[in-house]
């Protein structure tokens, strides 16, 4: 895939008030909990579905996102990309990650996401045109990833947004495991 | 996936030849400074023309709220001194007094999403800024915002900045004409101007249509034009009142007239000469006497207006000082549908609420205007994008910023406003209260600038929400109240012209320190921005929401019959007010409350070691603290005798209390210091200013300054503005001991 930036999300059921989720990513940052350099928290709760809290890092953003008013996490590809051929798959695994270990956060206890549904989007419209061609390309592209990530269950893809928007698409399982399932396929 | 190989190839064509070349130089510079063939504080300087600043953080040190984290490997290549390449930035975007087109609108959606947090915000000049920019990611930026008539130039760094006008320009009842033509002519003449390329520092100009209302803040600009008529052998000729050296910084000062009517033929020769003037004659060794109000201040007025005309006699005519007045309706605003009032009938809910404070009738029969109050100034991608169509379904080109942060919508036929209305609320846009007390005005502060003290952001979203939750309960009287919040002394929130000001200040207690903000009275925002509050003591941060709420009920209660809040304290007096604030000053240990020793929206533990390098040397000396708050109480009389009239008086008490402050920190190293201020002077200059001890970070040695110019004049203060300014500078350097204290005395930085 030819795009530098792209986003994976993957919506929270139970979810924290947003502000709980900034003493967590300072939290990361202290602790060093990512295997990437994460730099900075920002607090956009303010802001009507909006991007929320996000953890701003060098190559990457994690966002607890309250975009359409389904909060979720949101792992954000922006520069050292991986190859191609791995691209997607590894934004989906560092969604994956930041799920489980969000999960596992005393302070949001209850927090569980939602497995059978995840937003993927192409924030960069030189390489990721947001035409026909463009959708049809990154569909080919998310078809065998999404094969692999819900083994097996029955899968939609549906393109998502007009188009000045990025271009995205939306896949949802008849039914999901775990976050550690899906994660265990895609490490 | 197919696709172009770059922006500017799919660009060509679309971009201003001159901008085009502009950006493919600035491209390669980057690569050039990426193999170290640039200096860094040369490449500085130009990504700053370039409107690519930096953020906190960007010298790779962050206080993790228990250590100082290193972000960046030691001897990473840097795009400034002490500044990483690879640190996010901000980029500045420049627009021209807050006109925007949808299509624009649009591009900066797209950047946002693709380059930054997902976040448009809308700045107190006017511009738009994102956040968390790779600088790799600039160029391509810069090249689909030239493509839709957007520049970045000059945006940052020593140079004319973005020119601001009334964004009610051309639609309001009070202005003597539409500025906008005249803005838009005197922003592209200067961007770039060889006249302009010499400056030791910014330039900001504002257009204002008339002289009372605050649109314009023409008074706290470098340059500031009001428009103005007046009727030369029976013809009405079109001119402006003049003035210069305006501006808020640390130390404020009023703007001065320099001319009570400058022809529309001679405003762009005449500020030419003005910039000539302050590139040949203004500061450029010590960055903070570098404003041109330092300039006017040094020659006087008389002075400086005789050097400019001598200045302008010189200059080579230039056809493009009158070409634009050929075409000066270019500018107007074209309504997309005739005019109509607003029809009886049902509505949607919250518009009665949102109509009464948001909405206001255009001067042209049948049309309004409506205010987008955005929380902080920001907005989403999505959000940009709706409103990017509903101002193509209901008002064509004219979305304007405000130096509010909001966004105005303009040419809207009342008729429509239940529809504009109901699309704003389906994308969470249609919240009232503009320009109203939850219409809270900050910088960003702690969040992004490497300068913040104090997190006025958080500040800001946290009385916005407390009062959020009253504010239909409020009296109209404080409805009406102002809030600006700056994260320092800078002062790029504006708090000099709020009813409440607020800047972030940092104060040692309990040997830690602790968030607090200084409370500023007495600003007017009328009068673009006529009258400049005086700070009155520092607030714990965690404790001026309760402040606030405390004020304005006090306001409320004793108010006499119409008496707006700058006349109720006016009449009540400082003391009272400063009575107020005592109430909220107790900071309770961090054992009882560690809330305290954190700020709004950020749990570390609170530090600016953020903001550079601490210097740690000796230790605590309690003493210090006394002669500290005795220092403060002395900043604090002598405004109560300005007050009084008191101006001598006023400005010898502003000086003792320099003199207070000197001396407890110069007790540290002189226990046998007397109270004799030629030897305090001296044995602070020796022990702290020649050692650089008293250095602020980032200001250096400037503090120190106002005390030994004070010094030097024993504190004389022959009228109320120098009287005022000694005081404020005053209290700058009681704020700068306290820096300097908590340094020395190795309390976390």
């Amino acid at each position: 895939m030819e795009a530098q930036k792209l986003q994976v999300k993957i919506y929270a059921q139970n979810p924290p008030a947003p502000d709980q989720l900034v003493p967590v990513f300072h939290r990361w940052i202290r602790e060093r909990v990512l295997d990437e350099q994460a730099m900075d928290v920002a607090d956009y709760e303010h802001v009507h579905h909006g991007p929320g809290v996000v953890l701003i890092g060098y190559a990457f953003d994690y966002y607890w996102d309250l975009g359409e008013g389904r909060p979720g996490l949101v792992y954000a590809r922006k520069r050292d990309a991986p190859p191609p051929a791995t691209r997607i798959v590894d934004a989906v695994r560092r969604a994956l990650v930041g799920c489980k270990v969000l999960e596992q956060e005393a302070t949001l206890s209850g927090l569980t996401f939602r497995t059978d549904e995840l937003l993927v989007r192409l924030p960069d419209r030189l390489h990721a045109p947001v035409t026909e061609l463009g959708y049809s390309a990154f569909h080919a592209e998310l078809r065998p990833l999404a094969e692999e990530l819900f083994a097996g269950e029955k899968i939609t893809i549906e393109r998502v947004g007009g188009e000045r928007d990025m271009l995205g698409a939306r896949i949802k399982a008849a039914s999901a495991g775990s976050v550690a399932d899906l994660l265990a396929r895609v490490s | 996936m197919t696709a172009v190989a770059t922006w500017k190839d799919q660009l060509t064509g679309k971009i201003r030849e001159d901008w085009g070349r502009e950006i493919d130089i600035f491209e390669t510079q980057i690569e050039l400074r990426k193999k170290g063939k640039i200096e860094e504080k040369l490449f500085a300087e130009t990504r700053l023309r370039r409107g690519c600043y930096g953020q906190r953080y960007d010298n790779g040190q962050r206080h993790d709220g228990e250590k100082t984290q290193q972000l960046f490997a030691p001897g990473a290549l840097t795009k400034g001194p002490n500044t990483y390449f690879d640190a996010p930035g901000m980029v500045r975007i420049k627009i021209p007094f807050g006109r925007m087109t949808p299509e624009q609108l649009d591009v900066l959606c797209e950047l946002a999403e693709e380059t930054s947090d997902q976040i448009l915000h809308v700045t107190t000049r006017q511009d738009i800024q994102l956040h968390f920019v790779h600088i790799e990611d600039t160029p391509d930026l810069m090249r689909r915002l030239a493509a839709v008539g957007i520049t970045t130039r000059e945006a940052c760094g020593n140079a004319v900045r973005n020119v601001t006008a009334c964004p009610l320009a051309g639609v309001c009842h009070t202005e003597s004409f539409d500025v906008t033509p005249y803005a838009n002519a005197i922003m592209f003449f200067l961007l770039g101007h060889d006249d302009t390329l010499d400056f030791g520092r910014k330039f900001k100009v504002a257009f204002s249509g008339c002289g009372d209302q605050p649109c314009g803040l023409t008074n706290f600009h470098d340059m500031g034009a009001i428009a103005k008529t007046r009727v030369v052998n029976g013809e009405v000729k079109r001119g402006f009142e003049y003035y210069v050296g305006g501006g808020l910084g640390a130390v404020p000062y009023p703007a001065a007239l320099f001319d009570d009517f400058v022809s529309e033929e001679e405003l762009l020769p005449l500020t030419q000469a003005v910039c000539r003037v302050f590139g040949r004659l203004g500061e450029k060794e010590n960055r903070s006497r570098a404003r041109i109000k330092f300039l006017v201040k040094k020659l006087g007025i008389d002075e400086f207006r005789r050097i400019v005309l001598e200045e302008r006699a010189k200059l080579r005519p230039d056809p493009r000082w009158t070409a634009f007045l050929a075409s000066l309706r270019e500018t107007d605003g074209v309504p997309l549908q005739p005019g109509a009032p607003l029809a009886a009938g049902p509505r949607p809910a919250g518009f009665e609420a949102w109509y009464r404070t948001n909405v206001q009738k255009q001067r042209q029969e049948g049309y309004a205007v409506a205010t987008i109050t955005l929380p902080l100034g920001d907005l989403t991608p999505l959000q940009g994008r709706a409103l990017a169509d509903i101002a193509r379904r209901y008002s064509a080109d004219s979305m304007r910023t405000t130096v509010s942060q909001n966004l105005m919508f303009r040419w809207i036929p009342e008729a429509d406003l239940p529809g504009f209305f109901a699309e704003l609320a389906a994308v969470g846009l249609a919240r009232g209260g503009a320009d109203k007390i939850t219409d809270i005005t900050s910088c960003p502060g702690t969040d992004t600038c490497k300068l913040g003290i104090s997190s006025s952001r958080g500040l800001s979203g946290e009385l916005r929400r407390r009062l959020s939750l009253v504010e239909d309960k409020l009296a109209p009287a404080a409805q009406d109240l102002h809030i600006k919040c700056s994260g320092c002394f800078n002062s790029c929130g504006q708090h000099h012209v709020a009813d409440l000001g607020f800047l972030g200040v940092s104060r040692n207690v309990n040997n830690r320190r602790v968030a607090h903000f200084q409370l500023v009275v007495g600003g007017e925002l009328a009068r673009n921005g006529g009258t400049y509050g005086l700070a009155i003591g520092a607030i714990p941060s965690r404790r001026v929401p309760d402040f606030v709420e405390h004020i304005t009920n006090t306001f409320v209660a004793g108010k006499q019959a119409e008496e707006t809040f700058l006349q109720w304290v006016t009449r009540i007096g400082k003391k009272e007010v400063r009575k107020m604030v005592d109430q909220f000053t107790p900071v309770p240990s961090y054992e009882e409350d560690p809330s305290f020793y954190s700020d709004w929206g950020d749990p570390r533990e609170y530090t600016i070691g953020d903001m550079g390098e601490g210097e740690c040397a000796g230790e605590v000396v309690n003493s210090v603290q006394f002669g500290l708050a005795a220092s403060e109480r002395e900043v604090f009389e002598a405004q109560l005798l300005l007050e009084e009239g008191k101006v001598g008086d006023a400005g010898k008490r502003a000086y003792s209390a320099m003199l207070q402050a000197a001396r407890a920190l110069a007790r540290q190293k002189n226990p046998n210091l007397s109270e004799e201020p030629k030897e305090i002077e001296h044995e602070f200059r020796a022990h702290f200013f020649d050692t650089k001890l008293f250095f602020d970070p980032y200001e250096g040695g400037k503090f120190a300054h106002f005390f030994f110019k004070a010094h030097e004049d024993g504190g004389k203060a022959p009228d109320q503005q120098s009287a005022h300014q000694l005081i404020e500078e005053a209290q700058l350097f009681v704020d700068a001991a306290h820096q300097c204290y908590t340094r020395i005395s190795g309390v976390m930085p």
